[in-house]
């Protein structure tokens, strides 16, 4: 330290914040590349899909030639595939989604009015699936091969087996039902009633992804144990705690960011696994219900919420790794 | 519940949301029958000219008064070749809507349209100076409420298509509503529906699906009602495709139709037999039910007998049996269950169905075909009671739900001579409409399925009925 000047040190600051800069510049243009590669692809499989918006509103109501034939113009059904996807692509690009097929609302107001639901109930499962599963992970792992390791480790997959939204019913009947904890429907209003609301869903969310957080954590940390430095810190008469905390669990955290990055993308986007079993107004209902009734713009507008958050939640993934461990550097092969 | 205007959301949920705020000229009664709503009185000068007479003191939320101006915007949404509204079909026949002296109002008609009292149901009424500045922003969820009508009850939030809130409006004119409040949640996955009502979070259900009314009748502290079924579930058959062009097969496939099974084992036993595609609520605005029921014994019948359906094929140009495909869409999971029923009966005679699951959207997309499939499966709530509305949407040639490719010269003359009969003269030739599709069977009627709702102990719902949806439901609401 003594050797390094401050004027060094901040031009090493300099150097790697103008590195982390070039970098998210980069991901977020590849981002922008994927977007509308990705939007070229949802609108040629919903083109291709039986049926349109104007069948699905119609269903089996009388339809006259001129009715199916003006809302066809409402919709721009009779342009061509590219010319529909242009005039989409032109509007889009403005973040004018256009109007639901279904609701007649526009797309960007739904998705605002939703958004926060599903974010507010991914969060909380994230949460919730690391502050259990990184503790019983360390636990298993410094009780490897006992009865409490294989215990844990069995109640995790049985976990990660059942999807979410049977145990969201399973939660449902004993929290709700039986023993009246929790309202059974809705997201609540104001952070405390939503906290008491999204609680059931937010688990039934984690059990499904807590499995795999706890499995790398023990994996990473029985790796990081047998290390010599442990060994040598136990022998210097470093505290355990301190030798777990510090030593182990540190080197073990890249494997569980990586872990972290993968559950909270499966989480933000699995929330379509729970909302519609708790009558959530998030995304994930949404979603549901354009599918169901053709949608088109409606789906257009989620998919790329959907695949935005994936984008930005792996950048910050990568910019958390070099945080964590310092050996890991962004590079040119970045 | 995705918006509160009709012209864009014609969904069972979101009609039944409607109906708490916003009224038609014409009211839907407990007992089925047509009755004055906005409209006082009705007048037909000749067959192509009916003329309103609007009801006096009627008030919009806001205080401003109901005007002919308000009933003329809000029909002509619906009316011309332009128009995007969804109710554009059933204004097929409408040429003008008009205001035609201080509370009156004139419809003109292209041709006669014997169904438009039961559209103006439905055909909700706006206030003019509210709704024309929304555009088609009219009706739509978000912060502010985007609707204003003279119903019994104002929406007072309507921020999400899931969640809606209402209070009894003041001044509203007919019977003041023993509820003063209420709060409307869409709740779609079935069983967490059952979960609300069983941990008493909600107070009733509607949408009680019939599957699984034994478990929700199990629910201590609430009580399921039910209303004698005007649904029909029917099978059709494509009467120009093989093997379904033989009425041998059609006939073998109506004689192994084991009805009363099926609603024994899928229906928790909310349902009826139909002989006809016409349930006999249907006909209430023309004789009861009960006359209905006897006349439809002296009908063609197709009681459940395997011996009889084997006679059938044996005669037919597939005596050795046949393999078929046949769709079920996802949201009526108790049709499939007939099927794979029907399918395990028909195993004997040779003829193998397979029993296919598919999303509603295609279901329809292949019932809409030019060529139809052979057979499907199905399952029609009625826009309103009259006995002629499945007979007109089903099988004359090109009507919207004809799947079939029936058409018969004999049918569409009765279903004609009907139409400008009226009353009790209406009868006879519904009769020999009835009689004629039975015997040609381009559809099996299946079962007329029962609506039902559940309400929690303490509170009663009075009149309970199969078009429950199109009235101010939560009126009928008291203690008790």
């Amino acid at each position: 330290m003594s050797g390094t000047s401050v004027r060094a040190r901040r031009r090493r600051a300099a150097r790697v914040s103008g590195r982390w800069f070039t970098f998210a510049v980069r991901r977020i243009a590849a981002l922008v590349v994927l977007l509308i590669a990705l939007s070229f692809v949802v609108f040629s499989l919903l083109y291709l899909a039986p049926g349109g918006p104007e069948q699905a509103l119609l269903g089996t109501r009388p339809a006259t030639p001129a009715l199916s034939a003006a809302l066809r113009e409402k919709y721009h059904l009779d342009e061509s595939f590219l010319r529909q996807y242009w005039l989409w692509l032109r509007d889009a690009v403005l973040l004018d989604f256009g109007d639901s097929t279904r609701t007649g609302r526009s797309v960007s107001a739904s998705l605002a009015d939703r958004v926060g639901v599903s974010l507010f109930v991914g969060g909380y499962a994230f949460t919730l699936a690391m502050v259990t599963g990184v503790p019983l992970g360390v636990v298993a792992a410094l009780r490897k091969r006992t009865v409490l390791d294989r215990g844990v480790v069995g109640l995790a997959v049985v976990g990660v087996s059942a999807p979410a939204f049977v145990t969201g019913v399973f939660l449902l009947y004993v929290f709700s039902v039986a023993l009246g904890w929790f309202p059974g429907f809705g997201a609540g209003e104001g952070l405390a009633d939503g906290l008491w609301h999204l609680t059931l869903p937010a688990a039934a969310l984690a059990l499904s992804v807590m499995a795999l957080v706890l499995k790398l954590t023990r994996t990473a940390m029985i790796h990081a144990l047998d290390q010599d430095y442990v060994a040598f810190a136990r022998a210097r008469g470093v505290p355990e705690r301190r030798v777990i905390v510090r030593y182990a669990l540190r080197n073990a955290l890249v494997s569980v960011i990586t872990a972290a990055g993968l559950v909270l993308t499966v989480v933000l986007t699995g929330s379509v696994l729970v909302e519609v079993t708790f009558a959530l107004p998030g995304l994930g209902s949404l979603l549901v219900d354009a599918v169901e009734n053709k949608d088109l713009p409606m789906l257009q507008g989620l998919m790329m919420v959907i695949a935005t958050v994936i984008v930005l939640v792996n950048l910050a993934i990568d910019l958390l790794y070099t945080l964590v461990d310092p050996r890991v550097r962004i590079g040119s092969a970045a | 519940m995705s918006s509160l205007d009709i012209a864009n959301s014609f969904d069972l949920v979101s009609i039944t949301v409607q109906s708490l705020a916003l009224e038609g000229l014409l009211k839907s009664g407990n007992d089925l029958s047509l009755q004055p709503g906005l409209a006082i009185s009705h007048q037909q000068p000749d067959p192509l000219t009916w003329v309103f007479r609007l009801r006096d003191g009627v008030r919009f939320w806001d205080g401003s008064p109901l005007t002919p101006d308000d009933v003329v915007y809000s029909l002509n949404r619906h009316v011309g070749e332009k128009s995007t509204s969804i109710l554009a079909g059933y204004f097929g026949k409408v040429k003008s809507v008009k205001a035609s002296g201080p509370g009156e109002v004139t419809i003109t008609l292209s041709e006669p349209d014997p169904f438009l009292p039961y559209i103006l149901v439905f055909s909700h009424i706006h206030s003019k100076a509210f709704a024309a500045p929304l555009g088609d922003q009219l009706g739509v969820a978000g912060p502010k409420v985007n609707v204003m009508g003279t119903g019994p009850f104002r929406v007072t939030s309507f921020a999400s298509p899931s969640n809606l809130t209402v209070e009894r409006h003041p001044g509203y004119w007919g019977p003041k509503p023993a509820v003063a409040k209420g709060v409307l949640n869409e709740i779609t996955d079935t069983q967490t529906r059952r979960l609300a009502m069983q941990s008493g979070e909600i107070d009733g259900a509607f949408g009680v699906p019939l599957a699984d009314t034994k478990a929700w009748s199990r629910i201590r502290g609430a009580k399921i009602q039910s209303a004698p079924g005007m649904q029909v579930a029917y099978i059709a058959m494509n009467v120009t495709r093989p093997p379904f062009n033989d009425i041998h097969v059609r006939r073998a496939i109506a004689y192994a139709l084991d009805k009363q099974g099926y609603i024994k084992a899928f229906l928790g036993g909310q349902g009826e037999p139909a002989t006809t595609m016409v349930s006999p609520q249907q006909w209430s605005g023309v004789m009861d039910p009960k006359t209905a029921r006897d006349r439809y014994a002296t009908l063609p019948q197709y009681p459940f007998d395997i011996n009889r359906a084997k006679q059938e094929l044996a005669q037919s140009a597939h005596a050795s049996g046949f393999t078929q495909t046949v769709e079920f869409a996802d949201s009526n999971p108790e049709l499939g269950k007939v099927l794979v029923s029907l399918g395990e009966t028909l195993k004997p005679l040779g003829i193998t169905l397979n029993v296919k699951e598919v999303p509603k959207q295609q279901w329809l997309t292949h019932k809409r075909a030019d060529v139809p499939p052979g057979m499907q499966i199905g399952f029609y709530s009625p826009d309103y009671a009259d006995p002629a509305n499945h007979l007109e949407v089903f099988y004359p040639s090109g009507a919207t739900n004809n799947s079939t490719t029936y058409s018969s010269k004999a049918f569409e003359a009765a279903l004609a001579k009907q139409r400008v009969a009226g009353g009790k003269a209406r009868v006879e030739p519904l009769m020999e409409a009835l009689k004629i599709a039975m015997t040609d069977l381009p559809y099996l009627p299946v079962y007329w399925g029962n609506q039902v709702m559940a309400v929690k102990d303490g509170l009663a719902y009075d009149g309970f009925n199969g078009l429950f949806y199109f009235q101010p439901w939560l009126g009928n609401l008291r203690r008790g």
